[in-house]
C-alpha cells in the first residue's frame, strides 16, 4: 500500500521569517541572569579564616561612608581609598574583579551625569565627588562580596531591626533566587515559542509578570506551611555570641584612625 | 531614580531619613494588625516580586529599553502599607548587595520610591477608581495613577538633587554635592519620566493587573471602605514643598522690613528717609519670624512653620464648625 502526499504538502515552500532584533527579551534575560549571579545562595563564600563579624564590618563601612560624605578634604579622600585599596589586594581576583566592576561602573556614570557641571566652573567638584562615589561604591560591594547573606540577617537583628523586617529580607534574599529562575525560564520560552516579528511578543511580558506575581502567591503559601510545620513564628534569636577577635580589632582600629584623620583634617 | 551616596548632602539624607521613620513604624503596625499570619510570608516574596520587575526590560519607541518600577502596582496588589515595606526592602538590597542606590541616601530612596510612588499611586487610584464605571475606565486609572506617581517620585528626587547647591556649599561657593540647581534638575528629571518611564510604567501596571485580574481576581488587596481626605493629603504635599520659598532671593513686593527699605534703591539712589511711623511703629515678636525657628535649618523651620500654620488653621476651623453645628442644635 502506498500513501500519498496531499499536492498542498508537495509545494516546496522558502519561509524566510522577518527577523526579529528581542532586544528586550535578550536584555531581559541577561539583567535575571545578572541577578541570579550574584543572589544565588553564597554560604561558605568566605574562608573562616578571613571572616570578620558582620555587624561590625556594616558599621565601619557605614562610618566610612558618613565620613567620605561629610569631607571637603581630597586629601582624607585619598587616605581612605589607599586604605580600601589595601583591603581590596588582601581578596581573591573574582572579589577584587567584581568590586572594581561595581566601583567603575558607579564612578562612570557619576561622572559622565556630572560633566556638563564642568562648563559651570565646577570641575574640581565633578571630580571630588565621583572619587567619593567610587569609593563609597566599592566600600558597600567590598562588604557585600565578603559576607553571607544570613550573616547579614544576622547583623541587622543585633542592631535592633525589628522581626518583621528581619523576615521580610530573609525571604526576599531567599526568594529572589526562585523567582527569578521562575521568570528566566518563562523568558527562554517566549523566546521559543514564536518564530520570527511577533507583535504580540512585547504584550506577553505582562503575561510573565502576572504568572510571576501568582506563582509568588502560591510560594507564598507553600512557605507559610512550611513554618507552620516547623513552629517558626517569624521570631528570631540570635544563637552565636558577637565574637571580637583581632581582625575585628583592627578593623575598628582602621576606621577609629580614619575618623581622627577625619577630625584633624577639618580643624 | 536610585540615588547613589554622595549626591546628596548628609543633613538631607538624615530629614529623609528621619521623613521614613514614622512612615515605616505605622506600615510595620498596620501589616501586623491587618495582615493575618499566614499572609505575611507574602511580603517578603512580594518584596522579591518588587525586585524582580525591575529586570523587565520593556521595548521603547527608538529601539530602547526601559523598565518600571511598580510601586503602584505592589501596591494596588497587597495593600500601601505592605507595598511600603515590599519595596523599602527591595531598595535595601539593591543598596546593599548590587550597589544600586546608597546606603546613606537609603531614606530618601525609600521616601521617592516606597512612600511616594505606592502611597500616591494607590490614593489617586483609589479616588478615582469609585468615581468612574466600567473596567477600562478603571484600567485608565489605575494607568494614570501609575503615571503621575512616578513621575511625582520623579519631582522628588528632582526637588532633592536641586535643593542641593542652595543648601551646602563650600567657603568659595562651589556645591558640595550634586552642583545642579532646581531649573536644571527638574527637567532633567521630568522629561524623560513624563515622555518615556511614566508610559512604560503606566502600561506595565496596567498589563499586569489585567491579567492578574483575569487569571485570579480574589488575589488582588480589597480596599477597606474608608472616605478619603483629600484635603489633607494636599495640605501634607503644600507642606513639604513650602521651603521651596527660600530660592528666591528677594522678599515678595510691599513685605519690606525696615533695614531692607533702607537698602532700597529708588531711581538710583538709597531713600534719604525712612517713613517715622514704620520706625516708630508697632511691632510684633511673633513665634517664628520670617519661617524661620532659632537653632534648626531654614528649610526644616519652613516646614515646620508650614505645619504649625495648618494644622492651627484646621483646629480654628473645626472650633468654627462646632459651634456651627451647636449653635443649629439650640434653634
Amino acid at each position: 500500500m502506498t500513501t500519498h502526499l496531499p499536492d498542498w504538502l508537495q509545494v516546496h515552500e522558502d519561509y524566510a521569517p522577518r527577523a526579529e532584533r528581542e532586544a528586550f527579551i535578550d536584555r531581559s534575560i541577561l539583567s535575571f541572569l545578572g541577578v541570579l549571579s550574584i543572589a544565588r545562595p553564597r554560604d561558605g563564600v568566605v574562608e573562616p579564616g578571613v571572616r570578620v563579624e558582620p555587624v561590625v564590618k556594616i558599621l565601619a563601612g557605614f562610618i566610612v561612608i558618613l565620613l567620605l560624605s561629610l569631607t571637603r578634604s581630597a586629601l582624607f579622600i585619598s587616605v581612605t581609598a589607599v586604605g580600601l585599596l589595601v583591603l581590596v589586594a588582601g581578596q581573591r581576583g573574582e572579589l577584587i574583579a567584581a568590586v572594581l566592576r561595581t566601583s567603575l561602573i558607579s564612578g562612570g556614570f557619576t561622572l559622565l551625569t556630572l560633566l556638563p557641571s564642568a562648563l559651570f566652573g565646577h570641575g574640581s567638584s565633578m571630580v571630588m565627588i565621583t572619587a567619593k562615589v567610587l569609593i563609597s561604591a566599592a566600600t558597600v560591594k567590598l562588604i557585600a562580596e565578603t559576607s553571607e547573606w544570613a550573616s547579614l540577617t544576622g547583623a541587622f537583628k543585633r542592631l535592633g531591626v525589628p522581626d518583621l523586617c528581619l523576615l521580610v529580607l530573609d525571604i526576599t534574599l531567599s526568594y529572589i533566587t526562585l523567582l527569578g529562575e521562575f521568570a528566566l525560564a518563562m523568558l527562554y520560552a517566549l523566546r521559543l515559542r514564536s518564530v520570527g516579528s511577533n507583535a504580540a511578543k512585547a504584550a506577553s511580558l505582562s503575561g510573565i509578570a502576572g504568572s510571576l506575581f501568582l506563582k509568588s502567591k502560591e510560594m507564598a503559601e507553600e512557605m507559610y506551611a512550611a513554618m507552620e510545620c516547623r513552629c517558626f513564628t517569624g521570631e528570631y534569636r540570635v544563637s552565636s555570641k558577637l565574637c571580637l577577635g583581632f581582625r575585628e580589632l583592627s578593623l575598628g582600629t582602621a576606621v577609629s584612625l580614619l575618623a581622627m584623620v577625619f577630625f584633624l583634617l577639618r580643624a | 531614580m536610585h540615588i547613589l551616596d554622595n549626591y546628596l548632602s548628609p543633613a538631607t539624607c538624615a530629614v529623609m531619613t528621619a521623613a521614613m521613620v514614622p512612615v515605616w513604624t505605622v506600615s510595620v503596625r498596620k501589616v501586623q494588625r491587618e495582615l493575618p499570619n499566614s499572609k505575611i510570608p507574602l511580603l517578603g516574596i512580594g518584596a522579591a516580586f518588587t525586585f524582580l520587575i525591575m529586570m523587565f526590560n520593556i521595548p521603547v519607541p527608538g529601539g530602547t529599553t526601559a523598565h518600571a518600577i511598580g510601586g503602584t502596582l505592589i501596591a494596588v496588589l497587597l495593600g500601601p502599607w505592605a507595598a511600603c515595606l515590599a519595596v523599602s526592602v527591595a531598595v535595601l538590597i539593591q543598596a546593599l548587595l548590587f550597589g544600586d542606590g546608597g546606603i546613606l541616601a537609603y531614606g530618601a530612596n525609600c521616601f521617592n520610591m516606597a512612600f511616594v510612588i505606592p502611597f500616591l499611586g494607590y490614593f489617586i487610584y483609589t479616588f478615582f477608581r469609585g468615581r468612574v464605571s466600567g473596567a477600562r475606565a478603571q484600567m485608565f486609572c489605575l494607568g494614570a495613577a501609575s503615571y503621575l506617581a512616578l513621575v511625582a517620585a520623579a519631582l522628588c528626587v528632582a526637588i532633592e538633587f536641586g535643593l542641593q547647591p542652595v543648601l551646602a556649599k563650600d567657603a568659595v561657593g562651589l556645591p558640595l554635592y550634586c552642583p545642579y540647581p532646581l531649573s536644571v534638575s527638574v527637567p532633567a528629571m521630568l522629561i524623560p519620566h513624563m515622555t518615556i518611564a511614566g508610559f512604560v510604567e503606566a502600561f506595565f501596571t496596567v498589563g499586569v493587573f489585567g491579567f492578574i485580574n483575569r487569571v485570579s481576581p480574589s488575589t488582588i488587596y480589597e480596599v477597606p471602605e474608608q472616605r478619603i481626605h483629600l484635603g489633607y493629603g494636599l495640605l501634607v504635599g503644600m507642606a513639604c514643598l513650602s521651603p521651596l520659598g527660600l530660592l528666591s532671593n528677594g522678599t515678595a513686593w510691599g513685605e519690606w522690613r525696615i533695614e531692607q527699605l533702607k537698602t532700597m534703591a529708588v531711581g538710583g539712589q538709597g531713600l534719604a528717609t525712612m517713613p517715622s511711623r514704620m520706625v516708630h511703629g508697632f511691632h510684633l515678636n511673633v513665634a517664628f519670624p520670617d519661617y524661620a525657628v532659632a537653632g534648626i535649618p531654614p528649610f526644616l523651620g519652613y516646614v515646620l512653620s508650614a505645619i504649625a500654620g495648618g494644622a492651627g488653621l484646621i483646629v480654628v476651623f473645626k472650633l468654627l464648625g462646632l459651634m456651627r453645628r451647636q449653635g443649629a442644635v439650640k434653634t
